[in-house]
Parts: C-alpha cells; sequence; structure tokens
C-alpha cells in the first residue's frame, strides 16, 4: 500500500516522489491545497476502491492519516 | 497519468495545443486527463484554467486569444440557480427571464472568444435534473423543469450552431453513457465546487479530444469488418447459406442490428470494407439467399478481400485499392487471432475485438468515437456510391489504353472560388487529406473563412463529374499574392481521383490566378511529413526549379497553363478554359 500511497500522493501534489515521506502534512507542505487534496482523495478513492464521507474527507490531510484510513478499510 | 516532472519532459517535443478553461466551476482537476489524451494522439496539450466563475473576463484574456481549443462550461447551478433549487417556486416570467439570461450570457462568452480567435469553441450543455422539481407531473408539461432544460438546451445548439466551429458537449449524454458509474460527487461540489467524478471527467475530456481529433485529420475512414462470426452467426462454410443465423429474430436478430449499425456509418460517409478467410462462392451465396434477411448488401462495400490469405495482408491492400493510409483503417473481428495479428503486424490499423456475446456487437460500433467529422456534406452522404463508381472505372481501366480511357470517361472539371456554400467540405478536405496534400496545414472554416476574405489570397476548389458519377469537390489550393510574387501555400487532392489529370487542372488554375494579377512567378510549398511523401516530387514533375528545400519556383512568363487535353470540359472562375 505505501509505494501506491507515495505514488498518488506525488502526482496528485504534483511533488517528486522522493519528496514524499511519512511524515508528509498538508500544514507544512505549500503544495497541498485545497484542490489538489480534493484530487488526491479522488485519485485514492479511485485506486484502492474505497469511499470517504465529507466529514472524513477533510481531516485526510497527512500521510499518516490516509494510511490509517486506508488500514482502516483492510486495505493492505 | 501525465503528471509528474519527467512525463512534462516527455511530451516536451510533441507539438503544443493550446486549451483555455471557461466556467463556473472548478475546472482544475480535468487537466491530467487532457494531458493524458492529448499525448495519447501526439499533442503536448497546454492547459490554461481561467479564474473561478469569471468566463466572460476570461474569454477577453490573451490565454483564450492564443488557445487551439476554448472550453465554455457554465453550469446551470451556478448560472441560474433557481431554475435547478426553486423551479416550482418561479413563475413562468421568471422562468422565460432566468433561461434567457442564461443563454445570453453563455453566447456573451463564445462570441467574445470568437471576436479575437478562430479556435475550436466547445461548449458544454446544460445537465437536464435527474430527479425533475414537480416528480412525475413535470415531464408531462411543457413548461415543467425537465422540458424547459430541455429547450435551454435547443436554443442553445441552435444559437452556437450558426458559427462552425463551434461545437456542444452534451453533458446528459456522457452521463448516460456512464451507465453505473457516478457522473456527480456531491461531496467534492460542496467542499471545492468540483461536480463531477473522476470518471466522469474522463469521459467528458475524452469527448473533447472527439472534436480535435477531427479537426486534426486523426480521425478514421474505413471500417473493415470479418464475415463469419461477424456479420451473421455460426460459419458459411460449415452451416451453409441457409444455415447462418441472421434475421429478424433471436439469435439471428443481434447481427441484423450489428448490419443496421455498419450501414448508418456508410451513411455518415465511412467506407466499409470486407475481409473474410473464405470461398469467394460462400459469401456471394450467404448475401444471395439470405437477402431478405440482411440489411447489407455486397454493393455497400468499398473494396471486398474474401480468400485465404492473411488479414495482414489483405486489410494493405484494401488501404492501398482505397488510397487511404492505414492509420485510417478501423478492424472488426470476433476471433481473437485476427485481431492479435492485425494489430501485431499492422499496428496503425485500430482492431476492436467482439465480445462474446453478439447481442452486445452493435454497440461496439456506436460507441466507437473514431469516425468524427467536424462537417457533413452532400459528399459524405454519397462517398460510398462515388467507391462503387470507382469499382466500376477501374475495371474498365484495365480492358484499353490509359489515353482512350480518359477521354472515354467524358470528364468536366470546374475550378471555382470558394464560398459559403462549399467552405464545409473545403474545410473538410483539409482536416481529412494526408497523403496528396503539399503542406498539411489543417483549417476551421473559420480560419477558411479568414482567406476567402483577404484580398490577396484566392481559395480554390475543383470538383469533377464524369460519365459514371459525381466526385464532387476532390481538390483545394490556396494561393497567396505578394507584389509579383504568388505562393501556393495549400495545395491538395482527394486520392480517390488520382492519375487522371484534375491535379495538372488546378495548379493551371493557380497559376492563371496569379498570371491575372500580374504576377511574375510562382513558388510551390512543399513540407515532408510521415504520410505525403508521393508528392515529394510534384513541383518538379511539373517544371518548377529548387529555390531551396521545400520551395519550387516557376517563372510566370512562357510557362504553359497545361490543362489536359482529355477532359469533355475545363471551367475556371465560370470561364470555359476548354470544351
Amino acid at each position: 500500500m505505501n509505494d501506491r500511497v507515495r505514488h498518488i500522493l506525488g502526482v496528485a501534489l504534483e511533488m517528486p516522489e522522493q519528496q514524499i515521506s511519512e511524515s508528509l502534512s498538508a500544514e507544512d507542505t505549500s503544495n497541498w491545497d485545497s484542490i489538489r487534496h480534493l484530487n488526491l482523495v479522488m485519485a485514492l478513492e479511485e485506486a484502492f476502491g474505497v469511499s470517504f464521507s465529507s466529514d472524513e474527507l477533510g481531516r485526510l490531510t497527512s500521510y499518516r492519516a490516509i494510511a490509517d484510513a486506508l488500514a482502516q478499510r483492510g486495505v493492505s | 497519468m501525465l503528471e509528474t516532472t519527467r512525463d512534462r519532459e516527455r511530451t516536451a517535443h510533441l507539438p503544443r495545443l493550446g486549451w483555455a478553461l471557461l466556467s463556473n466551476v472548478t475546472q482544475e482537476p480535468l487537466r491530467p486527463f487532457l494531458k493524458q489524451l492529448c499525448y495519447d494522439i501526439g499533442f503536448d496539450a497546454d492547459v490554461w484554467v481561467g479564474g473561478f466563475d469569471t468566463a466572460l473576463q476570461d474569454a477577453a484574456a490573451p490565454e483564450s486569444a492564443t488557445a487551439d481549443v476554448v472550453v465554455v462550461s457554465l453550469r446551470l447551478q451556478a448560472l441560474a440557480p433557481a431554475l435547478v433549487d426553486r423551479f416550482v417556486a418561479l413563475t413562468a416570467a421568471e422562468v422565460q427571464a432566468e433561461t434567457q439570461r442564461a443563454l445570453e450570457y453563455v453566447s456573451a462568452v463564445c462570441s467574445e472568444v470568437r471576436k479575437r480567435s478562430k479556435a475550436l469553441i466547445l461548449v458544454h450543455g446544460f445537465e437536464t435534473p435527474v430527479h425533475a422539481a414537480l416528480g412525475v407531473l413535470d415531464y408531462r408539461s411543457a413548461s415543467g423543469q425537465a422540458n424547459t432544460i430541455r429547450r435551454l438546451n435547443l436554443d442553445l445548439a441552435e444559437r452556437v450552431s450558426r458559427d462552425g466551429t463551434t461545437f456542444v458537449i452534451d453533458l446528459d449524454a456522457i452521463r448516460a453513457r456512464l451507465l453505473g458509474d457516478r457522473f456527480i460527487d456531491p461531496r467534492t461540489w460542496h467542499i471545492g465546487r468540483i461536480p463531477y467524478t473522476r470518471a466522469a471527467m474522463r469521459a467528458i475530456a475524452a469527448e473533447y479530444l472527439r472534436v480535435v481529433r477531427a479537426a486534426k485529420g486523426r480521425n478514421r475512414k474505413c471500417l473493415v469488418v470479418d464475415a463469419d462470426g461477424t456479420l451473421w452467426g455460426g460459419i458459411v462454410g460449415d452451416d451453409g447459406p441457409d444455415g447462418v443465423r441472421i434475421g429478424r429474430t433471436f439469435p439471428g436478430s443481434a447481427f441484423h442490428e450489428f448490419q443496421q449499425a455498419l450501414l448508418a456509418l456508410r451513411d455518415r460517409g465511412i467506407l466499409l470494407a470486407l475481409c473474410s478467410k473464405n470461398d469467394r462462392a460462400a459469401v456471394d451465396a450467404v448475401f444471395e439467399t439470405r437477402a431478405a434477411d440482411m440489411p447489407l448488401r455486397l454493393g455497400h462495400f468499398a473494396a471486398l478481400r474474401v480468400n485465404w490469405t492473411d488479414k495482414a495482408q489483405n486489410i494493405r491492400e484494401i488501404a492501398s485499392e482505397l488510397n487511404i493510409g492505414l492509420d485510417s483503417l478501423v478492424f472488426v473481428d470476433d476471433n481473437p487471432h485476427e485481431t492479435a495479428l492485425v494489430s501485431e503486424l499492422l499496428p496503425a490499423v485500430h482492431t476492436i475485438l467482439l465480445p462474446d456475446d453478439p447481442v452486445g456487437y452493435r454497440d461496439v460500433i456506436e460507441s466507437c468515437d473514431l469516425f468524427d467529422t467536424l462537417t457533413f456534406s452532400d459528399e459524405d452522404r454519397q462517398r460510398s456510391d462515388m467507391y462503387a463508381a470507382e469499382r466500376r472505372r477501374a475495371e474498365e481501366a484495365s480492358s484499353m489504353s490509359v489515353d482512350d480511357y480518359l477521354r472515354g470517361l467524358e470528364m468536366e472539371v470546374v475550378v471555382e472560388r470558394v464560398d459559403d456554400r462549399t467552405i464545409g467540405r473545403v474545410a473538410q478536405l483539409t482536416q481529412k487529406t494526408n497523403q496528396f496534400n503539399l503542406t498539411t496545414r489543417r483549417y476551421t472554416e473559420s480560419e477558411i473563412r479568414g482567406f476567402v476574405e483577404s484580398a490577396e489570397r484566392d481559395v480554390l476548389s475543383v470538383r469533377v463529374r464524369d460519365r459514371l458519377g459525381d466526385s464532387g469537390i476532390v481538390g483545394v489550393a490556396m494561393v497567396c499574392h505578394d507584389a509579383d510574387r504568388s505562393t501556393i501555400d495549400t495545395f491538395l487532392m482527394s486520392c480517390r481521383v488520382l492519375g487522371r489529370g484534375v491535379e495538372d487542372s488546378l495548379l493551371a488554375a493557380c497559376l492563371l490566378a496569379s498570371r491575372r494579377r500580374g504576377g511574375r512567378e510562382a513558388i510551390g510549398e512543399f513540407v515532408p511529413t510521415a504520410r505525403n511523401g508521393r508528392v515529394a516530387d510534384f513541383y518538379p514533375s511539373r517544371g518548377f526549379a529548387t529555390a531551396e528545400p521545400g520551395r519550387f519556383r516557376l517563372a510566370l512568363a512562357g510557362a504553359p497553363l497545361a490543362f489536359p487535353p482529355h477532359f469533355k470540359s475545363v471551367v475556371v472562375d465560370g470561364e470555359q478554359v476548354i470544351s
């Protein structure tokens, strides 16, 4: 899962994959703006076949939060 | 998907295709889909997204003026929210005022773009409600919400279609084609004003590309079909002509519908060709004895290859017989070995493997989006019949000398200035012609209209008719005059009339036009492409001297105006040159 998440983050945030670490969060990443965030969530949903509520979607603002939410849905 | 830095380097060498997206919703997420689809057809998409809900101002921005494609997507939800959210509460007058305002705004954005640019304009139609305002009652009233928005779409189509280079993107049709996939995502709509799901955006971008492909001459012209298992169920060699499944009732009805879909393509001017591993007599027998059960006739096919040779070889021959490139062909077969062989040996041919269940065949043809054209003329309607006449010409030609044959055709050639009547066909020829095309410059109707109105240019088309049929407009030339020099910057001929001297008549007419304006020399331009090698020597073989690579010069004084003598008549600009 981690490699795919990293790839999707890189594409959606338009950043090189090497810069995507597990400590990445929206707070300290200038590219992680609101539109790219929505792009990112849509891409994650499509890639992993999951879906997030509108509430939850706003909280997926770090690598960790995304990995946890996917793990909760049984993605490994 | 093309989004990373490495991808940007990959596309850098491709020709740029500029896009401007003008909208009242967030269109940013469409960008990667557009970039990918453009890359697939050999373009580097440069996508500019206008501001949020500033379409009218953006229409006047330099990015819109320099774009090749301008997309105007104004969602009714944001443009006239009362029509969507509170329709029942509106009076008839308010409905009228709101719809009129929406229509005027979209029209204003389009005309603002058109003032500065000849770009393709793609206008989104309005989404009709999935749940109409007044429930079941809504649909029976012409003034209900659903029918009001449908009428608004009709008015929009009527309004924008006055411009030959503006096209409507029908969101309702795209939504219906998505079947199970969701079209609208309420979460991204509420959070970021992104209305559409990824599946929807992919489909919307693909719809844009249909128009672009047609404008850039990337669409297909001919469909090659297999016979056994494709046109009918079963194998004629085993089941006999009476045993194959074709007719009005199941299971033959699936093949009957498939044949109808092929005929509908033929009506649009797409050529049909038959390529079957069979004895010719067996296939003929099906067409004869089952004629009452089949919409298709052998005469509907522009080329036939019924033999035991491999299909790649047969398809090569079909392309050369019809004088079109392999990249103009689509090949359909029910046998995965055949489609695999053809896509392996002839990668330029687009191959389609039919689904296991024949009831799905029809949809394969109808959903194939590779046959779009931007105009539809009488030439398209009659194209297949013209090819049938061509087959007869070829049969006659094989039995006599070329000269006698040409004289016997009693050809009448008319060269005339392009006008409103012919501009659609002329634009189409510049967009579709690949082989006999000296410069391969693609033009839209509005660009050509600009040339026609320009005082320095002559824009000429040539029509041909003979004893066996009318071929319509088959060639275009554009000559740009500057002092005493005339440059032929566009010269193209439809391949179906080559070798009969029509190209020489058109060239002579260009020289005549130049001489009448006091020209002293003519320059012929040649821009090589992967597909126009056969005309590299066109100008030298007509007495032009090489001035530099791609430019050929002819002094007009004393140059003979060589109208070939075998024509019954040649008319240039309304004047009889040969009769």
